[in-house]
């Protein structure tokens, strides 16, 4: 199963303000903000939801499996976009809190330096769901492309064998 | 459409938090890209900016859907708009206004080298959806009253029955009412495509008569081109002056003495630039503008655009009133003590630029206007005249239309001597009436053409 070479898992966790994507069977396109990202230890994506705040996008993903992540850094402007077509949506375990803490600690940080304020309300809005709110989607990754403002803009990543 | 109202929400659409489109390929697979901002278009139509040849655009021309997510920076709330994809246009008022934010954004994030605007997609909202229930969008606190400013200073420009008091009865309003700390009023000579000064607000010097190309006028240029309010909430480089007036006067070969400073802020970084439209025809822009990002927003265009109809109006009205009025013949106006050596003025009758004493005074049709009734007081010790005479004399002044601005340019002038406090001014006697005040001898020098 192919997965994202050293440098962009290295990276990804740098790239905390994630909007996720899929498509309903009749075509219609669905869009939310995602809480978290990370590679599993099988190369897959875990991507971590509240379903409370995006009912329509996991409900598409859950007809057609189709997700499209894009991850990115408001300090860099540095941008990566995954894309699968095997999404699986479960309940979130408990361990998957740590994760979020760590993905909530890294985007209020980034904001604070980019925007110049601390403790900016939309990310307790964001972030403050409660434990069975949270849903975890896990796919396989068909592509990933750096979508980082520039000339290289689109252009694809080469992807690794995974383990 | 949604029970969520387009016109309500439009303040999200700004871009404090980048929104997200997502388009889907014909084989259903989905794409996610950033925005700079969405442009509200009308109550049920949006713009997005038409950029890169992209697998984004790819997917809009071949399914003409698209689900767009916005977020309100005050409470985190999410908006999902579903988008019909309509038309592109590249050209006109909403991707000139694209154009005017794409460039303030591209500045403000150092990405100019990387924006371009090939389009402005224009999109049917199908359907908004909060998706996060039970949230809802944090009450705006704005900048002021906006309605009941607009209407105080409506209501004080509706009484104002004088050209003369006009621009500073429209500065005072957005000072004390709209709470506008930056303007300028800008009047625009159709002929020479230029915009000149006429009033100011909040600025060390006011500038009255510095004047700028419509080309190098920055966005106040664009607006006055293309007849449509714009707004930037960022620092823009392509919107800031082209160049300055001393810049300009020395390509001209015209660079004796100082020019007059232009009035602005060294690094606005809010700004919305309104033309003054009245019968059809643009007569001059207001320009206003913050240090602060994003300080003005969709209503405070609303209000400022209102008020300019209306200023644009009375404007046209009052020196339509003034060039009407039937003055009484003047009686010889007594000739002032004068002390201290004559006045030297010098007139270049190619543009109607007038130097005092080598300083730059003004040019154009209020330039043309001063050599002239200067040179009746010289010839003819006259110091009294009155707009009926000026406009009779409209082909002896050599500019084109002299009859639809002489009593703004006049009043421009007026303002113009008065804001550079020398020993020639021009005092309003009454309606349609007014005397050459010279405190000093007049010795005139004329560069023909060939001079």
């Amino acid at each position: 199963m192919p997965t994202l070479p050293t440098e962009w898992r290295l990276c990804l966790p740098l790239l905390p303000s994630l909007r996720l994507g899929s498509c309903d069977r009749d075509g219609t396109p669905r869009v939310c903000r995602a809480l978290a990202a990370d590679v599993l230890p099988d190369g897959r994506l875990l991507v971590l939801l509240a379903e409370r705040a995006a009912p329509q996008v996991v409900a598409a993903l859950r007809e057609t499996a189709q997700v499209a992540l894009l991850a990115t850094s408001p300090r860099s402007n540095r941008t990566l976009h995954i894309k699968g077509h095997d999404a699986r949506v479960d309940a979130a375990q408990p361990g998957h809190a740590d994760l979020l803490a760590r993905r909530r600690a890294t985007l209020a940080q980034e904001i604070a330096e980019v925007d110049g304020f601390a403790d900016a309300p939309f990310i307790e809005h964001w972030y403050g769901v409660a434990a069975h709110e949270l849903v975890a989607v896990r796919f396989s990754i068909d592509g990933a492309w750096n979508q980082t403002p520039g000339p290289d803009a689109g252009q694809p990543v080469e992807l690794e064998p995974g383990p | 459409m949604s029970a969520l109202d387009l016109h309500a929400i439009r303040r999200v659409l700004d871009g404090g938090i980048p929104p997200t489109l997502c388009s889907v390929s014909d084989a259903g697979v989905p794409h996610v890209n950033l925005l700079s901002h969405v442009e509200y278009v009308d109550a049920r139509h949006v713009a997005l900016t038409f950029q890169f040849f992209n697998r984004s655009r790819q997917n809009i021309l071949a399914t003409g859907r698209a689900s767009l997510m916005v977020e309100d920076p005050r409470s985190g709330t999410s908006l999902v708009l579903q988008l019909r994809y309509v038309r592109t246009e590249t050209g006109g008022p909403v991707f000139e206004r694209l154009r005017a934010k794409l460039a303030g954004i591209a500045a403000h994030t150092g990405m100019e080298h990387v924006f371009r605007l090939r389009g402005a997609d224009i999109y049917e909202v199908m359907d908004i959806a909060a998706a996060q229930d039970g949230a809802a969008l944090a009450t705006l606190q704005p900048r002021c009253d906006l309605a009941a400013g607009a209407r105080a200073v409506s209501a004080r420009l509706a009484e104002c029955g004088e050209l003369a008091l006009l621009p500073q009865v429209a500065m005072d309003g957005l000072r004390d009412d709209l709470a506008v700390h930056h303007a300028i009023l800008w009047l625009l000579d159709e002929h020479r495509q230029s915009l000149c000064a006429l009033a100011s607000l909040g600025y060390p010097q006011q500038g009255i008569g510095a004047e700028l190309a419509v080309a190098e006028a920055g966005l106040v240029g664009v607006a006055v081109r293309e007849g449509v309010t714009l707004r930037i909430g960022h620092m823009a480089r392509m919107y800031r002056y082209g160049r300055t007036l001393h810049q300009i006067a020395c390509d001209q070969g015209l660079a004796e003495g100082q020019p007059i400073a232009l009035p602005g802020l060294a690094t606005p970084c809010s700004q919305v630039a309104v033309p003054l439209r009245a019968r059809g025809r643009t007569v001059g822009a207001l320009l206003v503008e913050s240090e602060s990002d994003q300080f003005f927003g969709y209503d405070d265009e609303d209000a400022l655009a209102v008020l300019c109809a209306q200023l644009a109006q009375a404007l046209v009205a009052l020196q339509g009133a003034e060039l009407e009025s039937v003055a009484p013949p003047l009686e010889a106006a007594r000739v002032a003590p004068r002390r201290g050596p004559p006045l030297h003025l010098r007139h270049f009758p190619r543009d109607g630029t007038v130097f005092i004493d080598g300083q730059y005074l003004i040019k154009g049709v209020a330039g043309a206007i001063l050599w002239k009734i200067a040179s009746d007081a010289h010839r003819h010790g006259r110091m009294g005249f009155t707009t009926r005479e000026l406009r009779l004399a409209g082909s002896v002044l050599g500019l084109p239309d002299i009859q639809d601005n002489l009593s703004v340019r006049l009043l421009l002038l007026q303002r113009r001597l008065a804001d550079w406090g020398g020993p020639l001014q021009i005092r309003r006697l009454r309606r349609g009436c007014y005397e050459l005040v010279a405190e000093r001898e007049l010795e005139l020098e004329c560069m023909d053409r060939g001079g």
